[in-house]
Formats: structure tokens, C-alpha cells, sequence
């Protein structure tokens, strides 16, 4: 039901950030919607594949979506599947999605697959321990050991939970290509991440990606909203919504960071997550 | 309640801050941040009590303003880079303030007074206390072992604050004026270091000569 919400919005979601980013540099920018005929026009295109590929090049684009997918279809912001350790599934159907993407970036024997693929191999190890904690952090507090069971922010809780929001943000960030660890309209070869990994791609695959892409994003937003408290798909639609103005803010006003400087950007990740799990076990 | 919760957060992010930035600018300006942070918590905490307001007053125009005023123009005058030499990396230092905070926030508990008037900004204030102590030790110029000094003389502040209804008015802004007195004298001994060795670089002074 989720998975099926975010693919909705998911193009709305990457269209109103690119119009909004327009009109804060005063250009007229592309419609919110243009997004929606953008991927119908790719999926109408021939695609390209290079001559010594195996088939993990097409299962690239293919598990990143899927893989995205479900991990949507287990997050409870409309009623469904729920389990104990849900949310270890959920992150690492995210995490499968994004290691196919990286071997079908190799798969092309490109030097820009294999370079978009180490950099985004490191920002994964940085971004997915304190991630994993902040989660875990929050977990423990709510019942059943389940994303289901997520406490929401309260006076008694608010410690864990603003520390679990602030990794949780600070990893979308990461995670999603944005601006202090990658510039996603840069094509500086010296700077790309997620972009030189998707070059070989062209018409559907590329219109895959693009969507796992965004869907990513919206995975993480989903998340910060179980944690909020309120009706579960109204918070959701309104934590999207703040995003939209956060990136479009960080994108048009931000640098980006130097690709050295990213473990100490990250870490502020790691230690939050760090914090939440501690503030988890004991009760601060 | 939510509102003090969030201001005496906002303290603890401000203090992180201070001892994970590399830039001097960036922490006097993170230092008068935490400050006028402070200030609120004892505005909040008032109650219609003046000594409260006045205290807060005091602390937003000295430490909120005097000193950061004070830092800019020494660093200024003294033509130093404006970055922050440490012994050790971001990461590292982030990861000891985490255990630190962690620490703080576990034996923090047992020091809560049963009368006391914020029971949550007492491991927050240990924090401070703890974080400035890492930024003293862990950094190699005079100025930021200075500013790692006046965050933990904050974290005294908000333990007194949050403790004891707060100290009386004298005892409050005495407190303010000697952080400042020191302050001010730990900027003329910066300037005679510089005159001296042509360099602030604690981590160079290593013998003593007579």
C-alpha cells in the first residue's frame, strides 16, 4: 500500500524539488508534473546496452526498484505487513537494491560505473551503521520490535527520537545523492557519485533508476514520519513536503562538500545513531 | 516542558558543534549561539522572578555579545589563520564527545537534587562540562583552548541553573564578569605568547626557559 503511495508521488516528489530549485535562482523552471512525462518519454525510448555485458546490467536498474520497493511495502504508513525485525529488511532490501546498482555499474567496465560504485560503496559504509542504530534506537522504545510499533515523540522519548530524526535526516541526505555529499545535476567526473554510476543506462533503465532513485528519498521521509506523531499518511505527506523546501534549500544555497571531507559530515550520523541506541538501553 | 526540552537539547547540539568545527569563526559564533541559548532557559525558568530576568540579561550581554565581540577582534589583531589545529580528527573527536555525552547522561542521574528546578539539564550541563575539558586538551592553539574553557564554564552555569534554582543575583553576575575578566586576561597573555614566540601554537612550546 506504501510502496504504492511513494511510487505515486515519487516523481511529484523529484519534480517539485527541481521547479522549486528553479524558481529560488528566479528561472521558470520545468512543471512539478513534467517529471511523470519525463519518465514516460524514457520508457518509449530504445535502450543501449554496451557490447560485453553480462545480464546483471539489466538487473541493476530492475532490483534497485524492486529492491526499494519493498522496502516501502514494509514501512507501516498505511496499514500493512508488519513483523518482528521488520526494519532490518526494510534497510537492507534498500541496501540489495543498492548493490546491484553498484554491480551493474562495474558490469560496463566503464572507469565512471567503477568510480560512481567505490564512492557510493564508502558513503553506504559511512551512512549505514549510524542509520541502523538510530533505527534500532527507536525500535526498542516502541513494542514488538517492529516499525509498526514505533513510539512517537513525546516529552518522556524526545531525546532518542529527535537523535534516531537526525541521523534519519542526515542519512536521506547521504543516501539519496543530495547536496553536501553529492551534487546530483554536477557532471564533473571529479565529483559525481550516483551520477556516473547510471551513465550506461539509457531510455527505461535509466527511467528505473530515476524512480528507485526518488523512492529512496521517500523511503527515508516515511520513516521520519512513523516517528512523528499524528495520522500516519498526512505526516508522511507533510514530512515529504518539508523535504521538497529542505533540498531545494540545500541545493540552491549549499556547497558541496569535498569528497574527503564526507566521513566527518557522516559521522555526525554515526554518533547520533550512536546516541539514540545508548539513550535506547538506558533510559536517558 | 517541551520547550525547555528543546532548548536544553539545542545547548547540547551547540556544544557538539563547538568541538567537531574546524573554523574559529564558526565556534565564537557557536559559543554566543549557546549563550543566548542559556539565557532563554533562564528566562523560561523565571517565573515573574526580576533576579532571573536581570541574570539572563547579564549573561546575553556579556557572554552573548561581549566576549564573542572581545574573540573576533583578538583573532582579528593577532592575525592568526582562522582554523582550529587539534590532535585529533573530526571523527575521532565526535566519537569521544559521544561517549563522553553518553557518560555524562548515565551517571548524570545520580546527581539530580531533589529540589531541583530542571532535572534534565543536569546531564546536559555534565556534558558541557566534559565537552569543553576534550576541546581544552584536544587542540593546539591558545584561542581554542580559551573557548573550550567557556564552554565548560557554561556547563557550570546551566548545572547551577538547572540545580538550585539558580544561584543569587551577585553571585550570578560575578560569575558572568569573572569569565569575562578571564577572558580578557587570557587575550593579553595570547598577545604576549604571540609577541614572544611569534606563534600561538601551544604544541610548540615545549621547554621552559628562564
Amino acid at each position: 500500500m506504501t510502496a504504492l503511495l511513494a511510487l505515486l508521488l515519487a516523481p511529484l516528489f523529484s519534480g517539485t524539488v527541481k521547479w522549486l530549485k528553479a524558481r529560488l535562482t528566479h528561472r521558470q523552471g520545468p512543471s512539478p508534473l513534467m517529471e511523470y512525462r519525463n519518465l514516460a518519454k524514457l520508457w518509449r525510448k530504445v535502450w543501449v546496452v554496451p557490447h560485453p555485458t553480462t545480464p546483471l546490467f539489466l538487473l541493476g536498474p530492475i532490483m534497485a526498484l524492486l529492491g526499494t520497493l519493498g522496502a516501502l511495502a514494509l514501512l507501516p504508513v498505511l496499514p500493512g505487513l508488519a513483523f518482528r525485525g521488520d526494519f532490518l529488511l526494510a534497510l537492507y532490501l534498500l541496501g540489495l537494491g543498492r548493490f546491484f546498482q553498484m554491480l551493474a555499474a562495474l558490469d560496463a567496465g566503464s572507469s565512471f560505473g567503477a568510480q560512481g560504485s567505490y564512492r557510493e560503496g564508502v558513503v553506504t559504509v559511512l551512512a549505514e551503521p549510524g542509520t541502523l542504530m538510530a533505527l534500532a534506537g527507536a525500535v526498542l522504545l516502541g513494542e514488538g520490535f517492529s516499525l509498526s510499533g514505533l513510539p512517537q515523540l513525546g516529552v518522556e522519548n524526545s531525546l532518542v527520537l529527535l537523535l534516531a530524526l537526525a541521523s534519519l535526516a542526515l542519512a536521506l541526505l547521504a543516501e539519496g545523492a543530495r547536496m553536501p555529499v553529492d551534487d546530483p545535476t554536477t557532471h564533473l567526473e571529479l565529483t559525481m557519485i550516483h551520477e556516473a554510476q547510471v551513465l550506461d543506462h539509457s531510455g527505461p533503465l535509466l527511467a528505473l533508476y530515476e524512480l528507485a532513485g526518488s523512492l529512496k528519498m521517500l523511503f527515508y521521509a516515511g520513516l521520519m514520519a512513523l516517528l512523528l506523531p499524528g495520522s500516519k499518511p498526512l505526516v508522511f505527506l507533510g514530512v515529504v513536503g518539508a523535504w521538497v523546501l529542505v533540498l531545494a534549500y540545500l541545493e540552491t544555497y549549499g556547497v558541496k562538500l569535498r569528497y574527503l571531507r564526507l566521513p566527518d559530515f557522516l559521522s555526525y550520523n554515526t554518533l547520533f545513531g550512536v546516541l539514540a541506541l545508548l539513550g535506547a538501553i538506558w533510559r536517558f | 516542558m517541551a520547550l525547555l526540552n528543546t532548548l536544553v537539547l539545542a545547548i547540547l547540539a551547540t556544544g557538539f558543534l563547538m568541538v567537531s568545527r574546524r573554523s574559529l569563526d564558526a565556534i565564537i559564533r557557536l559559543y554566543a549561539l549557546q549563550n543566548i541559548l542559556l539565557a532563554l532557559v533562564s528566562f523560561a525558568l523565571a517565573g515573574g522572578e526580576v533576579h532571573f530576568i536581570v541574570a539572563g540579561l547579564a549573561l546575553f550581554a556579556v557572554k552573548g555579545v561581549l566576549i564573542p565581540w572581545y574573540l573576533f577582534w583578538l583573532i582579528d589583531r593577532l592575525e592568526v589563520s582562522h582554523e582550529v589545529e587539534g590532535y585529533l580528527s573530526v571523527s575521532l573527536s565526535l566519537l569521544l564527545a559521544g561517549l563522553l555525552t553518553a557518560l555524562a547522561f548515565r551517571v548524570g542521574k545520580v546527581f539530580v537534587l531533589p529540589e531541583a528546578s530542571l532535572p534534565q539539564g543536569v546531564p546536559v550541563a555534565l556534558a558541557l562540562v566534559l565537552l569543553g575539558i576534550l576541546s581544552m586538551v584536544s587542540r593546539k592553539k591558545a584561542i581554542s583552548q580559551v573557548l573550550g574553557f567557556l564552554a565548560l564554564e557554561n556547563g557550570v552555569f546551566l548545572m547551577a541553573l538547572s540545580e538550585s534554582h539558580g544561584l543569587p543575583l551577585f553571585v550570578e553576575l560575578g560569575v558572568a564578569l569573572d569569565a569575562f575578566a578571564a577572558v580578557f586576561l587570557a587575550g593579553i597573555l595570547i598577545f604576549r605568547i604571540k609577541g614572544e614566540m611569534g606563534h600561538v601554537d601551544t604544541a610548540r612550546m615545549r621547554s621552559l626557559r628562564g
